[in-house]
Formats: structure tokens, C-alpha cells, sequence
């Protein structure tokens, strides 16, 4: 307790406050400008942070970590291009809330729930920092499969209108996630001969092309007198905001649970657990439990609500198996690991024991970096909606060229712009055939971590595949799968049959 | 058959294409060892998986039981300003290394603008002019990517 107490008095030391805030500032900008990602930004600032004191550059680089998820909204609101992977699920329903002249409300809405949600993990993290560090490694490799199988399940069954183009969709994003060396063998696939695609396809190109490209290419597409123009916004209103947010505290606090559950798990991270949530908020609309006048991708002020919380609410979760047991839980994560290297630190289950300042205070700055990041957002939110006032064929331009050059930037190769266009071709020919983008984006994320824990849960077992069923978190993920596939089939069924009834009432 | 099924159709066709592709790709499916899975088992699975999928969605569709559900207008003033993009897009990305950053940037910025009927020309030149030197200062100057 006393260390904590410790960890406390560091942080609101007045330099080391103000170079949270600062890395909050500079992590909002980095989110919000697309291609530019959380762990590229850490990578930048690790040789500036390598002259500071350690707490100050964990100050520093903790600041930056939490504001990217952040600011990575309002890019994803304002101009349907997600600042950061993470973002991507806020762009379906924040963009169309935007173009209706709530893009004030969107943002508000996005910040508060980041800032609840990033909170309200990192309470519950810290008393259990221990605990979860203890179970996070025995989390079979069985039960990491079927985990990333059931998110991609739940979004390719619900983001779209079509089950099956969604879950085509998926499939596909799965086959495109296979490209590049076989991580177990070492076995080149699908590459075509381009030594380019021997490290997989380009993710962030991905991202880039299938959310800004295809939003231009989708926008250009519309006659003038069908393109829907950004409406004038004066939405914003912090009583409003705080009305919205406890209205909406269902979908929020489901948010922070799956943030908070997936970032303890390595390798899964934050963009999943926005997804997750989205389909969540799906699920809900389409039963009818959630009483709204619009649909999915009209701009449904939950499913905003519900994804930022998730994504924010991975922070508490990601650090903990990175302090405790030395795993990162995200790449941003990794990065921090690294700088804790640099600076002669082994985190690990003794790095409490043997640096309790620096580990209670990084554990500490990472409640009140929310605090810092949602202070210098609410600063931000008028300045950014001023971007929807342009004219929006030439905002439309400059994103092409924004997207094109910041694929480009993320590794300063020019096949990641091929890259980007060629995926933003490709989104607008999905969008134009209704086939879901979330669901490919899903699969692309998941992909390799549901095939290498497949095949590796068939390695340790020697073959036996009951081990996903005998498995309890696989068995509970295959079982509620199950459940909503019946339930698809038997709501199928049930408006099959009373359009069948009303037509005999008709006839007769 | 509708126009509008018909191109569904031609998609899902596509589809069982690119997953035939997939299926018969020759990375290795055969037998590492008890257990050990081969590197090209998962990427047929998912071939496997879209040729089922697809195949179902063809057929439920011809049987009537699906609508296709999609934008089937592909008339020229619909995709003219797409066809527009995609072409100055790849422009941009053959000529990258060829052509200095402050020349092509205001280029392709000015070309995108002219295709996408920003009007009159005054607000064109105005905010092409303002819009390339927002973004060439933002990669040089802020970002410094080696242009």
C-alpha cells in the first residue's frame, strides 16, 4: 500500500504530471493522424525518452500509450478514417453520427467512454495485479483458438445484414491472414513470388485502404444529390454527454469487461475487443433489446459507446502480464518492455520486489494518464470537428493523399501504399456486394493467432482434437456459439413462417 | 434472373475461384509428424470454408430464398469519379520515387480535386494550394518521412 502511496506522490510531481499530459497531447495527435500507430509513435520517442530519468520517460511513453487509443476516434468520427486499428469498429457508427450533425456528441461520447472504461480497468487491475498475472499464462493454447475464433464468429454474424456474406467475408480475411512464412515451419504461402509478402500482408496498409481509401472511393461514388453532406454541429454539451453516458452504462460497462478480460490475454489486444463489443451492441439492436430507430452502421450512438470503452479498458489488462510475468500484451506493450530493458529493468514476477517506485508508479500514471487524455481531448473536441466545415470532396482528396503517404510512413516502403490502394479497391467492391469489412478486418487481426494456437493446441495434444472441448473456457466459447447460431436459425425460421401466414390471410 | 442476381452470382462465382486457387496452391499439406499440421492445412480450411459458404449463398440465392443485396448501379456517372481515383492513385504510387514530394503532392492534389468537380476554379487552386502545403509540412517538416 505504501508503494502505491509512492507511486502516487511521483506522478503529480509537477514535471512528471506535465510530461503525462504532454505524452497525452502528443498520443491524441498521433491517433488521430492515420497510419501513424501507438507502438510507431513509442518506437520515435524511446531514444528522446532514453535521456530522462526512468519514471519521466515512463511518464512520457504511458502518455502517449493511452492517448493513441484515444485519439485514434476521432479520426475514425470525423473522416471515417480510424487513426488507429483499434478505432476502426468507432468508424461505423461515429462517421454516420458525424454526417448528421452529432459529430460533437460522437467525440464526447468516444471520450467519455474511453476515459470510464480505461479507468475502470485499471481499478480493478491494481488490487489484482498478482492474481491476474497468475492466470493469464494458463490460458491454454486451446482456449486462445477458440477465443479468436467465437470474436470472429460474433462480428462476421452480426456487422453485416448477410450472415453468410459476413461469414464469407471471414473467411476470406482468414486465407489474406495466412500470407507470408508459415510461423511453425518456416514455409513461404500465398506470397506469389514477392519476397514483400514474406512477413505477412501489410496490416496497417490494410486498415489504411479498407476503411480511408474505400470511404473515399464509396463518397466519390455518390451522385451529389445522394451524397450524404456533414450537417452543421453544435452537439457538444457536457451535461449531455453525461445524460448519454448513463443512459448508455450497459453497453459501456460490457465494454470495459471485454477490454479488460482480452487484454490480459497476449496477443489479442485492444482492436479485438472493440470489434467484440460492436457486435455486442449488434446483437442487442437486432433482438430488440436495445430500442433504437436506426440500424447498424446508420450511426448508433451505443455501438460507439461500447467499443471505446473496450479498447481503453485493454490498457489495465495489457500491462499487467507486462509488469508481472515480462509478456507483452499488445505491441505498444512489447515497445515498453523494450524500454524497460534499456534501462537495465527485468520485469517479471520479481520487478515488484525489486523496483516497487517505478512499478507502482507506471501502474499508477496509467489511471491518471485517462485523466490527463481526457482533459486534453475535451480541449480538442471544437478545433477538430471544424475539419467537417470543409468542403467535403476536397477533405475527400487530401484524405487519399493523408492515406497513401502515412501507409507509406509506417515502414517507409512504397508496397505498403500498393497495398493500401490495392485493399481499398477491394473494400469498396465488398462494400458495393454488402460483404462486411469489419468481419475481413477481424479475421486479418486474428488470423495468425487462431492458426498458430490451433495447430500448436494439435501439437502439445498430440493430435486430439476433443482438447477443445474438454478444454472449459474453448467448451464455453463453443457452447454460447452454438446457443446464437440456434437462435439465428430459430428467429430465421419464426419470420419465415409468419410472412408465410400473413401471405395465406392475404390469398384468402 | 435479375441483373442484380446475376452479378451476385458472378461475385460467389469469383469467390469459389479464389478459393479453388487457394485449395489447389501447392504449399505442403502433408504429414510433419503426430499431431504437427502442415503449413498449407489452415489456409485450405479457410478455402474449404469459403467454397461451402459461397456455394450455399449461390444456391439459396437461385432458389429464391436470398435477396442479393448490394448497389448494382454501375452506370459511368456512377464509378466515373472511382475509375478517377483508382487511376491517379496508382499514378501517385508509380511516380513516388520519380517525381520530388513538392511536385507531386500539389499534382495529385489538384488532379483529385479537378475529378471530383470541386468548383469554381478559384475555390479549386485556393484549396489545392492550401491542402498541399498542409500535407507536405506535416510529412517533411513534422513527421520527416525520407521524401
Amino acid at each position: 500500500m505504501e508503494h502505491l502511496a509512492a507511486g502516487f506522490a511521483d506522478v503529480f510531481q509537477v514535471y512528471n504530471f506535465l510530461l503525462l499530459f504532454l505524452g497525452s497531447t502528443l498520443g491524441l495527435l498521433v491517433g488521430v493522424l492515420p497510419g501513424l500507430s501507438s507502438p510507431m509513435a513509442l518506437a520515435v520517442l524511446i531514444p528522446v525518452a532514453y535521456g530522462m530519468e526512468p519514471m519521466s520517460a515512463f511518464m512520457l511513453l504511458i502518455g502517449i500509450y493511452v492517448g493513441t487509443k484515444t485519439g485514434g476516434a476521432f479520426s475514425a468520427i470525423l473522416i471515417r478514417t480510424p487513426g488507429t486499428p483499434a478505432a476502426a469498429a468507432t468508424a461505423m457508427e461515429g462517421h454516420p453520427m458525424a454526417l448528421r450533425g452529432e459529430a460533437g456528441r460522437a467525440l464526447g461520447l468516444s471520450i467519455g467512454a474511453s476515459f470510464i472504461g480505461g479507468t475502470l480497468s485499471w481499478l480493478v487491475a491494481v488490487p489484482l495485479v498478482g492474481v491476474i498475472g497468475y492466470y493469464a499464462v494458463r490460458i491454454s493454447a486451446a482456449d486462445l483458438a477458440m477465443i479468436g475464433i467465437f470474436a470472429l464468429a460474433m462480428v462476421a454474424g452480426l456487422s453485416g445484414k448477410d450472415l453468410l456474406k459476413g461469414l464469407i467475408a471471414g473467411a476470406l480475411g482468414l486465407i489474406l491472414s495466412t500470407v507470408g512464412l508459415d510461423e511453425l515451419t518456416g514455409v513461404p504461402r500465398l506470397t506469389m513470388g514477392y519476397y514483400q509478402l514474406l512477413g505477412g500482408l501489410p496490416f496497417l496498409a490494410a486498415i489504411i485502404g479498407l476503411f480511408a481509401v474505400t470511404t473515399v472511393l464509396v463518397d466519390a461514388s455518390e451522385t451529389d444529390a445522394n451524397r450524404a453532406e456533414p450537417k452543421p454541429d453544435d452537439s457538444f454539451s457536457l451535461p449531455g454527454l453525461l445524460r448519454d453516458l448513463w443512459k448508455m452504462r450497459r453497453e459501456m460497462s460490457v465494454g470495459t469487461v471485454i477490454g479488460s478480460i482480452l487484454g490480459i490475454i497476449p496477443g489479442v489486444g485492444s482492436d479485438t475487443a472493440g470489434w467484440l463489443s460492436y457486435a455486442y451492441v449488434g446483437r442487442r439492436l437486432r433482438s430488440g433489446q436495445l430500442r433504437s430507430d436506426r440500424q447498424m452502421g446508420e450511426g448508433v450512438p451505443e455501438a460507439v459507446v461500447a467499443p471505446e470503452a473496450a479498447n481503453n479498458a485493454v490498457t489495465g489488462g495489457a500491462t499487467i502480464p507486462m509488469l508481472t510475468l515480462g509478456i507483452p500484451g499488445d505491441g505498444s506493450t512489447a515497445i515498453m518492455l523494450g524500454a524497460l530493458m534499456l534501462f537495465g529493468l527485468q520485469p517479471g514476477p520479481l520487478f515488484f520486489h525489486e523496483s516497487p517506485e517505478l512499478a507502482y508508479g507506471i501502474l499508477v500514471a496509467l489511471g491518471v494518464a485517462n485523466l490527463t487524455t481526457l482533459i486534453a481531448a475535451v480541449l480538442l473536441i471544437r478545433p477538430f470537428t471544424q475539419v467537417l466545415r470543409l468542403d467535403r470532396m476536397m477533405l475527400l482528396g487530401s484524405i487519399l493523399v493523408l492515406s497513401l503517404v502515412g501507409s507509406f510512413a509506417s515502414t517507409n516502403s512504397t508496397f505498403e501504399m500498393s497495398a493500401a490502394i490495392g485493399f481499398g479497391v477491394l473494400g469498396y467492391f465488398m462494400h458495393r456486394f454488402g460483404y462486411s469489412i469489419p468481419a475481413l478486418v477481424l479475421a486479418l487481426i486474428l488470423g495468425p493467432m487462431i492458426e498458430a494456437n490451433f495447430r500448436r493446441a494439435l501439437l502439445i495434444t498430440r493430435g486430439d482434437a476433443t482438447v477443445f472441448v474438454t478444454s472449459p473456457i474453448s467448451l464455453i466459447c463453443i457452447i454460447i456459439m452454438v446457443l446464437l447460431g440456434a437462435k439465428m436459425l430459430f428467429d430465421r425460421y419464426r419470420k419465415h413462417r409468419t410472412n408465410e401466414q400473413k401471405k395465406d390471410l392475404s390469398s384468402h | 434472373m435479375t441483373k442484380s442476381t446475376l452479378q451476385e452470382a458472378v461475385v460467389l462465382l469469383a469467390l469459389l475461384g479464389v478459393a479453388g486457387l487457394v485449395f489447389f496452391e501447392t504449399i505442403d499439406t502433408g504429414t510433419y509428424g503426430r499431431g504437427q499440421t502442415a503449413p498449407g492445412t489452415f489456409p485450405r480450411m479457410a478455402a474449404a470454408l469459403i467454397a461451402v459458404l459461397a456455394l450455399t449463398r449461390l444456391v439459396t440465392m437461385l432458389r429464391g430464398k436470398f435477396r442479393a443485396e448490394g448497389n448494382y448501379d454501375w452506370s459511368w456517372s456512377t464509378i466515373r469519379r472511382v475509375v478517377a481515383a483508382t487511376v491517379l492513385m496508382v499514378l501517385f504510387y508509380l511516380l513516388f520515387r520519380v517525381v520530388p514530394f513538392a511536385v507531386l503532392v500539389p499534382a495529385f492534389i489538384f488532379l483529385i480535386f479537378l475529378a471530383f468537380d470541386v468548383r469554381p476554379m478559384k475555390r479549386l487552386l485556393i484549396g489545392g494550394a492550401i491542402s498541399s502545403a498542409t500535407l507536405y509540412v506535416l510529412f517533411v517538416y513534422l513527421i520527416r518521412i525520407p521524401v
